[in-house]
């Protein structure tokens, strides 16, 4: 009998397509836990950011994106972020089991996505060039695994870790709120072997990160990949705020 | 020194305090230390009385101390600290040393950064921070802080007067304490369990032992607090539960959540254990090990509760366990009865946007009387359906709570204030709140959800207040079960053991 990762219950697996050939059985949620996740679904997501536009009102959507999707391509960083996918809403459960994934450290949570992910995967990004968004040092020390590259490793694809993050970035509270959305500085650079940067040379790049949140990070991380010549630099990220 | 070398590399090979996550250069091997070491021979050692405070019967991990590495370095040559493996490997199977949990599902592993090793870590305890395989157990192993004496001290200033029961009870609990023995208090809510304890707190504490009032509940230890301080004002007390900050270390009396006690090893001289019966104390393996170790070896464990169960109802009734009962509510008045009504099929009626007529006609009578009114309910499903249609049918102003209701406390203050008329809840409500003048019903009593003692916790909430010792409480159901006949009889009982 397998157990919840969540609530560690242990449950009768319900024969689905899923676990009809899926190997293991072990590492999932229960129903009843699968449940109070609410997928992103339908047609009417925003173009790039994956935000589903029903759920805003009809004043900030344009041409199928969202009004800060627009912004961003206005603002000078046009075709930075190709598309993103989020295949969860950001909700109060979410971030209670993303809470014990990153900041409890409980690495196996990430299990109970992987399908999910792969999925999306298949789907969405065909043959793309994963690369997880990568912590700074200290805090990769400090917890102990980078969270993006766990999630990253669920594809069961070769990772491409070429990026770097520099020392912390400033707290986001002492930040003002321009800042916040934006810092200064770019905090991520390239740090890898020529025979690896020259993978990217031409090929559709898939960065890798657990929430989407104003899109700054994943944008800022696809500026520090340019210099590689991507065909085009897109996101997928497992929840995203509504 | 040796020793020490051995759990340092054991347990990763790191020295970093939680306040500064280590970088390259102040993560320092261990053998760079050696030169310093050697000084601390010659002249007596003086341990850093903050150091001990904070270590003393307690087992942090090394990331939780506040204390720079130096300091803790020292003590550790010294002999006064000691680290050991958090997670030990036995015969191939990781056992935490902190949590006692050697389950094998309930561990994972990972490729961890901070060891650059397959690391296993525990999944059992990590709501107190993760233990992983790469983590050090800090105790400490110096002398001991002295604890003030209070023996010339008047410790307890409550006013109140005991009924005799209580005092009845007071005086075993005393003797029980004096002798170690582990004690049970069987108490009805209401009876004024925690007064009872006072006598025995008192002397605990003039004689210099520490003592602790553990909980499985946040919202027990929040609310006992001030009525301890109160009762002990010059005592130091330390209030330990999920997200709060210690203020006290080393006081000699804490009131804390169950979980807490991981952090302490053999600090203790009397654990209290209050609502001993409620989730998740009872079956979790986890806080029983906590308790047993934030012990010293032999000493007792006073159990308090309205519904004692399983095995220690078992060791109380074959006098394994010795303990009194206290039958009678503190104002005298009998216990509430219960009634049962049968309300058809709920389940269904509810689904159907319906609701039974003995349900509503009782509901707008004692809407009618202003008297304010707990639903306890079998799930947030039920709850979120019974609100709407109460909402449909008596306008009376009717809100709910479950556990994870952010505004969880607000209502149950407004329900207090009476802007709230109907609080419908699941059961977390069944212990602990009680509002004068009310009524409850349980909607759905006959499901499993409502067994004996939840059933009597529930019934507990009513008719507290001397002004209004009655009260209503009735069991709607589909079908009696044999948990509600249990609660009816269990309360029955009571009352006649009380006389009343
Ligand atoms: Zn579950
Ligand atoms: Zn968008
Ligand atoms: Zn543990
Ligand atoms: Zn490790």
């Amino acid at each position: 009998m397998p157990y919840c990762l969540w609530c560690r219950e242990a449950y009768s697996p319900a024969a689905s397509w899923g676990t009809l050939f899926s190997v293991s059985l072990e590492e999932r949620f229960c129903q009843i836990c699968e449940e109070r996740f609410q997928a992103i679904e339908g047609e009417a997501l925003c173009m790039i950011c994956g935000r589903d536009l029903r759920l805003l009102d009809e004043r900030y959507v344009e041409n199928r994106m969202c009004s800060d999707c627009v912004r961003w391509e206005k603002d000078g960083w046009k075709d930075v972020l190709q598309k993103n996918r989020s295949p969860f809403l950001y909700n109060e459960f979410m971030k209670e089991v993303m809470t014990a994934f990153k900041f409890r450290s409980d690495a196996i949570l990430a299990q109970g996505f992987k399908e999910t992910l792969q999925q999306y995967y298949r789907i969405h990004f065909p043959d793309s060039v994963i690369v997880p968004i990568p912590l700074s040092h200290e805090r990769l020390n400090d917890r102990g695994f980078n969270q993006s590259e766990h999630l990253a490793c669920l594809l069961e694809k070769p990772i491409q870790p070429v990026l770097v993050r520099r020392l912390h970035e400033e707290k986001q509270s002492k930040k003002s709120r321009k800042e916040r959305v934006m810092p200064r500085s770019n905090p991520f650079e390239v740090k890898a072997d020529e025979e690896i940067k020259e993978r990217l040379e031409g090929q559709s790049v898939l960065l890798i990160d657990d929430i989407y949140t104003t899109g700054a990070t994943l944008r800022l991380a696809s500026k520090a990949l340019q210099p590689l010549k991507p065909k085009s630099v897109s996101a997928l990220t497992l929840a995203r705020g509504w | 020194m040796k020793q020490f070398v051995q759990a340092f590399k054991e347990a990763g090979g790191w020295l970093f305090t939680s306040s500064s996550p280590p970088s390259k250069s102040e993560t320092v091997p261990i053998t760079s230390y050696d030169s310093h070491l050697n000084t601390s021979s010659n002249t007596p050692f003086n341990p850093n009385p903050e150091l001990q405070e904070h270590l003393y019967g307690r087992e942090w991990l090394l990331e939780e101390l506040p204390f720079n590495l130096e300091i803790i370095q020292e003590h550790i040559a010294a002999g006064c600290v000691t680290l050991s493996p958090a997670i030990c490997i036995d015969n191939k199977r990781p056992c935490c040393v902190r949590c006692g949990n050697v389950t094998p599902y309930l561990f994972s592993s990972y490729d961890c950064a901070r060891c650059m090793k397959r690391c296993h870590y525990c999944r059992q305890c990590l709501t107190m921070g993760v233990v992983k395989q790469c983590s050090s157990l800090v105790t400490w192993t110096g002398p001991p802080p002295i604890i003030p004496s209070y023996e010339d001290e008047t410790l307890c200033r409550w006013k109140g007067t005991l009924s005799d029961a209580q005092a009845d009870a007071s005086h075993s609990l005393l003797k029980a304490v004096r002798d170690s023995k582990d004690f049970l208090i069987w108490a009805v809510c209401g009876a004024g369990k925690t007064e009872v304890l006072f006598q025995a707190i008192e002397k605990l504490l003039a004689n210099g032992k520490r003592t602790a009032i553990a909980t499985p509940r946040t919202d027990v230890v929040i609310e006992l607090l001030p009525r301890l301080q109160k009762a002990f004002p010059s005592v130091p007390i330390s209030a330990l539960y999920g997200g709060s900050t210690e203020r006290i270390p080393g006081a000699p009396f804490v009131i804390a959540t169950t979980h807490q006690l991981l952090r302490f090893k053999a600090y203790f001289d009397a654990i209290i254990i209050d609502e001993v019966d409620a989730f998740p104390f009872h079956h979790d393996p986890m806080l029983l090990y906590a308790v047993k170790k934030a012990l010293k070896p032999s000493s007792p464990t006073i159990y308090l509760t309205a519904t004692p169960t399983g095995e220690l109802k078992k060791r109380f009734l074959s006098h394994r366990l010795n303990g009194v009962k206290i039958p009678r509510r503190y104002h005298g008045h009998p216990l509430p009865v219960p009634k049962s009504v049968w309300a058809g099929n709920w389940r269904k009626q509810i689904k159907n946007g319906r609701l039974s007529k003995t349900f509503l006609d009782w509901l707008k009578e004692r809407v009618e009387l202003q008297r304010p009114i707990f639903i306890f309910v079998p799930s947030v499903e039920v709850l979120r359906q019974l609100t709407r249609l109460l909402n449909e049918y008596v306008k009376a102003g009717a809100a709910s709570v479950h556990a994870e209701d952010p505004e969880r406390h607000q209502k149950v203050a407004d329900f207090r204030k009476g802007t709230i008329r109907i609080l419908v809840t699941t059961t977390i409500l069944e212990r602990g709140v009680t509002v004068p003048f009310a009524d409850a019903a349980v909607f759905g009593a006959d499901d499993h959800v409502f067994n004996e003692s939840a059933l009597v916790q529930i019934s507990g909430r009513i008719g507290r207040d001397s002004r209004d010792p009655g009260g209503d409480i009735i069991f709607f159901h589909f079908g009696v079960t044999l948990e509600m006949v249990k609660a009816r009889t269990h309360i029955m009982d009571m009352n006649k053991e009380g006389g009343v």
